[in-house]
């Protein structure tokens, strides 16, 4: 419950700051990673559906962007998912890949740029502020992570089932 | 969450993020989703605020000299667009106002209390005759209805409009768009009435000459107008002790020899003495016919509605 909340109020916050000021992040370039780093955090369903909440919460305020959520939402789900496959969770943290979050981000990014071409071509230098925005966002987020880990912050419990 | 991983939830969920996704797109197309995004921004409005004014200072003064110049640019770039786009509105709107006023004035009660000038409004069918398609689709329905063809087709040359007979339209009718005369009924059938135009070489109007001084206008000397032919009309019967000059009105003296409301003709474009010691005088009429869609048959009408003319008290 309280990686629940924790997440939801990481989510609100992503949203607060895109809205603030979209000139410095472009919309999705905070959300979208928090929302990979989400499901790479738990690697579960509930983490997954938990991370979709957010998603479909910032589709209601971006409804173009339709084909950077559900890109997100396959990408990571099929990549987490490789993760899952291990039989503990050691495992899982010791095989989890830095290049995982930075795969789906940037594949999400694809999806995004979709509705962004159909309406012209962009200039150079809104692919740059995004991916710079974005990706530091997902290595930032990807630092904490881990740092959360080998302090002992993270609890290793399904934050819906409950289950250790 | 590290006891039984299970590949298959996760993708069970990922599919039902990937569903609502989709239901949600398909919400907003269908624009329902307007009361739940104006919930989401006004849960994340509070946050916004503050992260704005936190950062709005800074960022007012970071922003380079250069930058603030590109957005100074971009708002008087759309401010001037805004503001073309008003002109043409309310242009538009003038227009339209000035349309609806001077059709009020026909229709209203004008003239002598007991005569009324009422119009008869109409569509032009053609230009500037009645083309073959028509007159065969004309004799066709009249034979149906044993009419003879030559009450049912109209000959020369002007525009053909919509109201014939059926309408009470006789010739020598004004016909008008808006207060401005683009000519009268020639002639009349039972369905359609050719229209003379005014610069037609056989057309001829009573007007008199309105001077536009620079307090108000002042009628001038009464004149009889007629066609040129070649797009133009001219004033006869203006001697030259009588003031003229470019640019003044040309509005009628009366409609159908009744003193009436005063109906637009053009403007004086050329006025130059002639060796009978009267004016020549050149009118360009006020409205061109070739963009005229809608007009209006004026004819009085009597009043007798009000009792007034009945030799009661």
């Amino acid at each position: 419950m309280k990686q629940a909340a924790f997440w939801l109020m990481a989510f609100w916050f992503a949203l607060v700051l895109e809205q603030a000021r979209p000139d410095l992040f472009p919309a999705g370039s905070i959300f979208l990673p928090t929302a990979c780093a989400c499901i790479f955090w738990a690697c579960t369903a509930s983490g997954m559906l938990l991370s979709g909440v957010g998603l479909l919460a910032w589709l209601v305020i971006n409804p173009l962007h339709i084909a950077a959520v559900c890109t997100l939402a396959v990408a990571s789900g099929w990549l987490a998912g490789r993760l899952n496959r291990k039989r503990r969770w050691s495992d899982v943290r010791r095989k989890m890949q830095w290049a995982h979050p930075i795969l789906a981000v940037l594949i999400s990014f694809g999806g995004y740029l979709v509705p962004v071409l159909r309406e012209g071509p962009p200039v150079a230098g809104f692919f740059i502020h995004w991916l710079s925005v974005g990706l530091s966002a997902t290595l930032v987020l990807m630092i904490v992570s881990r740092l959360s880990e080998e302090l002992g912050l993270r609890r290793q419990v399904d934050v819906l089932s409950g289950q250790r | 969450m590290n006891s039984e991983p299970n590949n298959t939830r996760l993708g069970i969920a990922t599919a039902i993020v990937f569903a609502a996704c989709l239901c949600v797109w398909c919400a907003d197309q269908m624009r329902s989703l307007e009361s739940v995004r104006m919930s989401v921004l006004n849960s994340v409005s509070p946050g916004r605020l503050v992260v704005a004014a936190i950062s709005g200072q800074r960022s007012t003064d970071e922003a380079t000299p250069d930058l603030q110049l590109e957005q100074l640019q971009a708002d008087l770039l759309t401010n001037e667009l805004q503001r073309r786009q008003l002109i043409i509105e309310n242009a538009q709107l003038h227009r339209q106002l000035e349309h609806l006023s001077r059709l009020n004035e026909i229709n209203s009660v004008s003239g002598f209390d007991l005569v009324e000038f009422a119009s008869v409004p109409a569509h032009v069918l053609s230009r500037p005759e009645i083309p073959d398609s028509l007159r065969t689709l004309f004799i066709d329905a009249g034979a149906s209805q044993g009419l003879r063809e030559s009450g049912l087709v109209v000959d020369g040359t002007g525009l053909v409009i919509d109201r014939g007979e059926r309408f009470s339209l006789v010739p020598g009718m004004k016909v008008t768009t808006g207060r401005a005369v683009i000519g009268r009924i020639s002639a009349v059938s039972r369905w359609v009435s050719m229209v003379q135009l005014t610069t037609d070489a056989d057309f001829s109007a009573a007007v008199q000459i309105v001077r536009m001084d620079s307090l108000r206008p002042s009628f001038g000397a009464r004149g009889l107008l007629e066609g040129t032919g070649d797009g133009l009309c001219r004033v006869t019967g203006i001697p030259y002790t009588s003031a003229v000059a470019v640019g003044d009105e040309i509005f009628s003296a009366d409609i159908d020899q009744i003193n009436g409301p005063r109906l637009y003709y053009g403007r004086v474009t050329r006025a130059e003495y002639n060796e009978g010691g009267e004016w020549e005088i050149v009118v360009t009429p006020g409205v061109a016919p070739d963009t005229v869609e809608r007009v209006d048959v004026i004819h009085p009408v009597m009043n007798t509605a009000t009792g007034q003319h009945d030799g009661g008290p």
